[in-house]
């Protein structure tokens, strides 16, 4: 599965055969074909980190289906580590804590946002630049995976 | 011809009655006032430069100022972030205020690191360090909290820190604060009516 956040400043190049799979990726509804998945990544984004070796990672986990799920961890090949945390605002104090799962119950969505949920990549093998991409792996429960692109931007 | 004055006069006292009333349509302040309103104190945060910054010595500018540290993947940089987005609407305005970012994780980061990521941002925002004694004298004044939290199992610890975003006149007394992921059309009007009134 490919989010739709991938390259999409490359689409005015696409040939119209590329625009139908570039208007399907953006979830434009085009008629007689399939649905999107039930389960699939939404608006995945990684801030840019140029001089530090940590940063943290967005997305929406989209469960459309009736069954719940589990996202067990993430992955992302340009950081040696890539946990799940979430920020926790008491009065104004703000700490982050890991987090070992997260539910997603059926028709639901799991987001990660600044200032709430968010992917902690730690000792990151490459520099982050604006315009880039991260490939990232979300594991389920159940085992599946699901493939997501993240957007590097500022 | 009548007619027209009639309106006309009608038209006066209805604006007469409503600036009576109070409802002449003054903008209101964003955030929350400081209250009472204290000043910033008076210790040494170091960054990049090779003199302290001094809150209590202002330039005459109004400040913006955020406690954080630079390990701090999410909350900072969403400040931070914030600012840069903030300072680009606020066009030559942007030079009359001053932003300082405040680390309070003292035990890990140098001060030349904190003047880096801070200029990350924007080339003009100032990363400083306040160690815990400094920390001891600003934190009341700004009614803000920080500190190390030690992590379940002995894994080490995290830093828990205020991440409000204060706004100091431009005569070092904080004024207001804001919600670091507060709308920034409401910190802009305020930045910008404080220096309409001369800070």
């Amino acid at each position: 599965m490919r989010s739709d956040a991938a390259r999409p400043a490359a689409a005015g190049r696409l040939t119209p055969a590329l625009d139908v799979l570039a208007l399907l990726a953006a979830g434009a509804p085009v008629p007689g074909c399939a649905r999107r998945p039930e389960v699939r990544v939404e608006d995945a984004w990684v801030r840019s980190a140029e001089r530090t070796s940590l940063t943290a990672g967005y997305f929406t986990l989209v469960n459309d289906g009736r069954v719940p799920l589990v996202l067990a961890s993430v992955s992302c090949p340009l950081a040696a580590d890539t946990r799940m945390h979430t920020t926790v605002r008491d009065r104004g104090i703000v700490s982050m804590h890991e987090v070992d799962h997260f539910d997603v119950p059926a028709r639901s969505r799991l987001r990660f946002r600044p200032g709430g949920n968010h992917l902690m990549l730690i000792d990151l093998r490459t520099r982050l630049l604006p315009g880039a991409s991260a490939p990232l792996t979300l594991r389920l429960g159940d085992g599946r995976t699901l493939e997501a692109t993240a957007r590097v931007r500022s | 011809v009548s007619g027209f004055g009639g309106r006309w006069v009608t038209g006066l006292l209805a604006a007469l009655s409503l600036a009576a009333a109070g409802c002449t349509p003054r903008p209101a302040w964003h955030g929350w006032a400081m209250e009472p309103a204290l000043a910033a104190p008076d210790v040494a945060l170091w960054g990049s430069g090779p003199r302290p910054l001094s809150l209590a010595h202002p330039d005459g500018r109004p400040t913006l100022l955020a406690f954080g540290y630079t390990s701090c993947p999410d909350v900072c940089p969403t400040t931070l972030s914030g600012w840069r987005r903030l300072r680009e609407r606020l066009g030559a305005d942007g030079d009359r205020v001053r932003f300082v970012f405040v680390s309070v994780d003292y035990r890990n980061d140098r001060p030349a690191w904190v003047g880096d990521f801070a200029r990350h941002f924007d080339p003009r925002f100032i990363g400083v360090v306040a160690d815990s004694l400094a920390l001891l004298r600003m934190l009341p004044r700004f009614k803000a909290d920080a500190g190390y939290v030690p992590l379940p199992g002995g894994h080490g610890s995290t830093v828990a820190h205020t991440a409000y975003t204060y706004l100091i006149d431009g005569r070092g007394v904080i004024r207001r604060g804001y919600d670091f992921d507060a709308d920034p059309g409401g910190v802009r009007a305020d930045v910008r009516r404080m220096l309409r009134a001369g800070s």
